[in-house]
């Protein structure tokens, strides 16, 4: 492919030259040039090429935004009936993030002939033009305040649309900018409208819980944990397992929610253990999960930093435990301290589970193994 | 007897190009995809031996998702496992402690560092994204806004984690670029799917 890489040095450089209508005409240029790689990469059926070319008009320094985003609307004009052009043009918009371009979204957006694709994509673009107020590290100035509301407007109008592709991108879009009460509003409704799917509900709606006043937080872990239990040891329950243990770990996340739900999130967690419940993967045990789950536990249970060690060694003492549930709190961040804190006795008792060969599974080879020996390393210290 | 003989050595000559599992943490499995109009690149993910998962970035309503070796072998054809030679005599690497509010950054061995990180970035979640480009994900926390001169302090906000925004090749290369593991210099010029998973040691 002739790549015309010359072309496109030579309008950057010149286009960092001039200004005004000169400027204008060679932006013009270089969208044009931009346009010509993209038919090109497309002739040849290389998105290696389109990569390239992408990459040295958006990465440049050198290029003004709106120059940027006049090359990339161009081709994205050019070939918005081809979905699979019109998104990846559409998507390296939004990695630009033209915060003056809103309108033109937002038109193209409602245009009746727009693919649902390139309106997945769109959503995406025009979230990204949200500045978060610790973003600028002081208080936003008026004009970045007043996008602020007219996207979260836009996002809260597409949440509801018919296309769930488009309804799920504006709420995620709409969740991740701004938690609270509004953002779970929009969960639930999504989600009653079958635009979610359980993955989603049960992610965005977690993420909401610290900024959720104590009734809403309720509803919002009650439903959760409807959805996770309408099939037991699921798929729901085990995403579910998987993302309290990556939050709840948190003390200050998990400080934030009251003791009844506090009990409900808990005994759910006790009738899911990773590893050990039916649902989890065949021939490997799920190490992260595992330990993620067991400080999630401690966490609902009030237990501080200092005091987790000591946590779940008592657990990992328990009878039920084995080398892989060992072997997978040694290897994360409390093993060190679990490893200085233990007595003789105990030290004995977990390099004995770690040695019960009978616990590691067969299939599980080099990697569940080098977790145990990497246990037995610093226990034997 | 002479075609017969033939068989059997193409039989062995097929079952020779066996495509091999992963079983270290970290290790990128590939298959084919054809992307229409832009052609036949691959997909690849990431094996997470202490997850028991692939995880991977799709072109689906879910982006990120983690699924079993067996899910992943099934779609299309399967190429096997390739790997970064030199990775286990890398250094030990610092990944966030967890997803909500990276209050502690823990030590790793570079193997469960590198899925350590793919996990918290699928806890955050992210959307797809055809091209090259990408963001990642951040983890949550409480800011502190400013507040007036003449009032009382502002009270600590909380903000939840960010989405990650990637392709099914940038997303195994930027768990693998986590800490500088695997040296940027070790990747092809090209960056897709096909182009890194060859670049690697075949299992």
């Amino acid at each position: 492919m002739t790549f015309k890489i010359r072309n496109l040095a030579l309008a950057i450089i010149l286009a960092g030259l001039f200004q005004g209508a000169g400027a204008q005409s060679l932006a013009s240029s270089l969208a044009d040039t931009y346009l010509s790689q993209v038919d090109e990469a497309v002739k040849k059926q290389s998105v290696g090429d389109l990569d390239t070319a992408t990459r040295a008009l958006v990465e440049n320094p050198g290029l003004s935004t709106q120059a940027k985003f006049d090359a990339l609307w161009k081709a994205y004009q050019a070939y918005r009936t081809e979905p699979t052009l019109a998104a990846y043009t559409a998507s390296a918009i939004g990695f630009l993030k033209p915060a003056d371009k809103l309108q033109e979204l937002k038109d193209e957006f409602r245009r009746a002939d727009t693919p649902s694709k390139n309106r997945v994509q769109l959503v995406q673009a025009i979230a990204a033009l949200y500045s978060p107020p610790w973003a600028e590290g002081k208080a936003l100035a008026d004009a970045s305040r007043s996008r602020n509301n007219e996207v979260l407007a836009f996002l809260q109008q597409a949440a509801t649309d018919k296309d769930h592709d488009v309804a799920r991108t504006a709420v995620l879009g709409y969740s991740r900018a701004v938690p609270g009460p509004q953002a779970a509003a929009l969960i639930r409704q999504a989600n009653q409208q079958g635009a979610l799917g359980a993955e989603h509900f049960m992610r965005e709606s977690i993420i909401q819980i610290p900024a959720l006043p104590r009734a809403d937080q309720d509803v919002t872990i009650d439903s959760v944990l409807v959805l996770a239990g309408l099939r037991a040891n699921g798929p729901e329950a085990i995403t579910l397992t998987r993302l309290l243990g990556a939050y709840l770990k948190s003390e200050k996340f998990t400080g934030s929610i009251g003791p009844a739900s506090r009990q409900k999130l808990d005994a759910f967690l006790l009738s899911q253990e990773p590893g050990r419940t039916p649902g989890w993967a065949a021939g490997a045990f799920p190490s992260v999960d595992y330990n993620n789950w067991l400080e999630a536990r401690g966490r609902l249970a009030g237990v501080s930093d200092d005091a987790m060690p000591e946590f779940m060694l008592g657990q990992l003492l328990g009878s039920s435990s084995g080398s892989n549930q060992v072997a997978a709190v040694m290897a994360a961040q409390f093993g060190p301290a679990i490893a200085s804190k233990v007595t003789e006795p105990q030290r004995t008792r977990l390099l004995q589970l770690l040695s019960d060969a009978g616990q590691v599974s067969p299939l599980a080879r080099v990697g569940q193994d080098d977790l145990r020996g990497r246990a037995i390393q610093m226990l034997a210290r | 007897m002479k075609r017969m003989l033939t068989a059997v050595a193409l039989v062995c000559t097929t079952t020779l190009t066996y495509a091999a599992d992963p079983w270290q943490n970290a290790d990128m499995v590939g298959r084919d995809l054809n992307v229409p109009l832009l052609g036949a690149i691959g997909h690849v993910g990431l094996w997470s031996n202490a997850v028991g998962y692939v995880i991977e970035m799709l072109d689906e309503a879910t982006a990120l998702q983690q699924n079993s070796l067996s899910n992943f072998k099934s779609r299309t054809s399967y190429w096997g496992a390739s790997y970064y030679s030199s990775l286990m005599s890398r250094p030990y690497v610092q990944v966030c402690n967890n997803i909500a509010y990276c209050d502690n950054l823990i030590t790793y061995p570079p193997d469960y560092a590198l899925q350590w990180q793919a996990s918290l970035w699928w806890a955050a979640g992210a959307t797809y994204t055809t091209t090259v480009l990408f963001t990642h994900p951040q983890p949550g926390g409480w800011y502190t806004p400013e507040s007036p001169p003449w009032g009382p302090p502002a009270t600590p906000i909380y903000k939840g984690p960010t989405m990650g925004k990637f392709r099914c090749d940038t997303f195994v290369r930027e768990v693998w670029r986590t800490g500088d593991t695997v040296p940027v210099a070790s990747f092809p010029g090209t960056q897709l799917p096909n182009t890194m998973f060859y670049a690697f040691s075949i299992r």
